[in-house]
């Protein structure tokens, strides 16, 4: 009954999946895993970032399109960005301006690198600038390499990161929001899909002090209740 | 149990408390199915943007805009328009003689027991439909919640509507309508300062989405007469699908209905301009989500802090529970009211009623969950089902009803043709025409040929049949 919506959505869902040159339909590369390793250096506000990737396709068994080339990209945010990474398998790969500050490259995959019917893939590049160092505070934006879309609706975490900063740091605020500590100076985060940054806000003189999310959590529970018993008072007096 | 566990919790308790304290306050069927026909402003301003702001919103706007671009946005620049027309134009003749369905309406407005029974039976199949999608939706977000089977999630999704839905009636909906507003409102407008600070503020948001997405503000995403069907097929759904329409019967004067309705229609207009701001935001931070309908979700789980995550994810569920609560409501009255009622048992007496009225919103909810359940109408997706329904309800009713109350020569015969005609085209077009155009006009311009033609060719209704409405009218 929905077949002709359905085949308009699909045709809408491939635009921007077209746009960076990858359509996800049969037979595509899908991410399956992406784990992360963020290293921030304390002096020089610069970051290495490690990715380790497992590449399949959306259905399960399928022979992996080895002849089709995986597209990466990359977001610059402000002067945070990435020009070229480098291949765990040896050689590095150049990331060329599109629109803005979107940069991509492609690569093709060699028979050696699957594993299991999974091609896995190490990369690892240097983020410059991602700092910013208003007084004790800072503000880190570590742009993320994204690959091809996660396979649909797995429900599982595809996208699985760790930062580490220094330990004097007290990270108040974080890009996903999940994130959280996890050893001295270490922090995790994971979720179903990759992110274009990992962010954080943090104190560097070691000070707790609440962050943005916190206050915004405090200020929603107050509304809500503040607004339930106005309610309930009027129901009341309705009732009576 | 979870911070997310402890919010859904604490909001469905609240939802109960609003159920409960209904139940007391509602004394007869006047209560039951229009909240006595005397709902101030806020109520029902809040209650008629509640019922709009549907998982087509926060779910299917978002979702669509995440892939096909802002071009989309100019579409649901029809609902303010659409609000309009209805205060201005169908309201002051339309609200004269107050009922407690759009059915009686028909019937009264088209001297018939019959067409009453037609009306009831659209109503009816095209809600069940409609209901399953937004099911479905609910199922799951419990799924990612509590990771519950999708399945019990729909069950436990629909038990809780009807809870609250059975024991309150209309009093009920309005006030978890009024709260839910709260809710979604909140979600969104917090949401959209804690997306900004990662991107730069909306300078920096705009420049990113271009650069994550080039089409993002052109008109290439999407074809533009299709972009221009869908704004008709909001605009004509906004004037007179009847779990709207019904809205106009609960508040208490015309002048509460300005005001209500010029309250939904700024709500209506902020909460989709942060839903924009969102699926910008979405764009940015994740650049490849394998579909457009996990963007919101992926912002309340990535973007916004725990709490509020859950509230935005509660939000979620309130925009489905407030619009289906409606629609139970409609097709509850249909199935009670103007199918039993009306030609099955006409003597029923008043205490049975209530009980009748009842089994009606039990029989019509428990319908969508059984089916799918038994794997009928699993997989299909809620905004295009939004806009099929959207599609249907007025092919069926606009020209009945707004035709009804501007037009004296309008006959019974115009109206049933209308509404047959008007859905069999919608339903034709939907499965044989082409994708390019919504249904919805091939669908009004069949029903508006067969209401003009078939009404100028039959008997002129009777002199009893329009006074109500055009009396004292120039």
């Amino acid at each position: 009954m929905y077949a002709r919506p359905l085949s308009w959505l699909l045709a809408v869902a491939l635009l921007p999946a077209a746009a960076s040159g990858q359509a996800s339909e049969a037979g595509a590369w899908v991410t399956l895993l992406q784990q992360v390793d963020v290293e921030m250096g304390a002096g020089d506000g610069s970051a290495d970032v490690g990715v380790r990737l497992e590449l399949g396709t959306q259905e399960l068994g399928a022979p992996l399109p080895l002849d089709v080339p995986v597209t990466f990209e990359v977001l610059g945010f402000g002067n945070a960005t990435v020009d070229e990474v480098h291949l765990g398998q040896g050689g590095r790969l150049i990331l060329w301006p599109t629109v803005g500050s979107r940069k991509v490259a492609t690569v093709r995959l060699r028979a050696e690198d699957v594993r299991d019917g999974k091609a896995s893939l190490e990369v690892s590049y240097r983020v410059e600038d991602v700092l910013e160092t208003p007084g004790t505070a800072v503000h880190a934006r570590i742009p993320m390499l994204t690959g091809p879309p996660v396979r649909g609706e797995t429900g599982e975490d595809a996208f699985q990161a760790r930062l580490s900063v220094p330990e004097e740091w007290t990270v108040t605020e974080g890009f996903p929001s999940g994130l959280r500590a996890s050893g001295p100076g270490g922090y995790v985060v994971s979720l179903s899909v990759a992110p274009s940054i990992v962010g954080f806000r943090a104190r560097t003189d070691g000070d707790w002090r609440p962050g943005f999310p916190l206050l915004v959590d405090v200020l929603t529970i107050l509304i809500l209740v503040t607004f339930a018993g106005f309610g309930w008072r009027h129901l009341r007096r309705m009732a009576a | 149990m979870t911070a997310q566990m402890w919010v859904f919790l604490a909001y469905f308790c609240v939802v109960f408390g609003i159920g409960w304290y209904s139940l007391r306050a509602t004394r007869g069927e006047k209560d039951y199915w229009i909240a006595g026909g005397e709902l101030g402003w806020f109520t029902g301003g809040a209650t008629m943007a509640a019922t709009h702001t549907s998982a087509g919103t926060f779910v299917g706007t978002i979702g669509i805009m995440y892939t096909a671009g802002w071009s989309f946005g100019w579409v649901l620049l029809s609902i303010p328009l659409s609000y309009w027309f209805m205060v201005a134009v169908l309201a002051p003749r339309f609200t004269r003689q107050k009922e407690l369905t759009i059915p009686a309406f028909i019937e009264k407005r088209y001297y018939g027991k019959g067409i009453r029974g037609l009306a009831a039976g659209i109503i009816l199949v095209a809600t069940v439909v409609y209901i399953q999608a937004q099911i479905v939706a609910g199922g799951l977000i419990a799924n990612t919640v509590f990771g519950v089977p999708t399945t019990v999630g729909m069950v436990v999704f629909t038990a809780i509507l009807l809870v609250y839905t059975v024991v309150g009636g209309m009093v009920a909906v309005v006030y978890t309508d009024a709260f839910q507003l709260v809710v979604m409102g909140l979600g969104a407008l917090f949401a959209v300062p804690l997306a900004l600070r990662q991107v730069d503020g909306l300078d920096g948001l705009l420049m990113l989405a271009e650069s994550a997405n080039p089409l993002v503000f052109t008109f290439d995403a999407v074809p533009e007469v299709l972009l221009l069907t869908m704004a008709l097929s909001f605009f004509l759904g906004g004037i007179a699908t009847p779990e709207k329409l019904i809205r106009l019967y609960a508040m208490k004067d015309m002048r509460t209905i300005r005001r209500g309705v010029l309250f939904a229609i700024v709500m209506i207009l902020a909460i989709n301009l942060l839903v924009f701001i969102l699926a910008l935001a979405a764009i940015v931070l994740f650049p490849t989500l394998p579909t457009g309908d996990l963007a919101m979700p992926m912002v309340a789980s990535a973007v916004l802090p725990a709490t509020l995550g859950a509230i935005m994810l509660a939000a979620i569920t309130a925009a489905m529970m407030s619009t289906v609560d409606s629609l139970l409501i409609v097709a509850g009255s249909a199935l009670s009211v103007d199918i039993y009622q009306n030609l099955i048992d006409p003597d029923v007496s008043p205490e049975r009623r209530m009980w009748v009225d009842r089994l009606g919103i039990l029989l019509v909810g428990s319908m969508p969950v059984a089916l799918l359940v038994s794997g009928i109408g699993e997989g299909e997706l809620v905004q295009f089902i939004v806009l099929l329904f959207t599609a249907l309800m007025a092919a069926a009713f606009v020209l009945p009803v707004v035709g009804g109350i501007l037009w004296r020569r309008a006959t019974k015969e115009g109206a049933a043709a209308a509404m047959v005609g008007g859905v069999t085209a919608t339903f034709a077009w939907e499965v044989l025409g082409t994708p390019d155009i919504e249904p919805v006009l091939c669908g009004f311009l069949v029903s508006g040929l067969l209401f003009v033609g078939v009404s100028l060719f039959t008997t002129p209704p009777p002199q009893t049949a329009i006074a109500p409405y055009f009396d004292d009218v120039h």
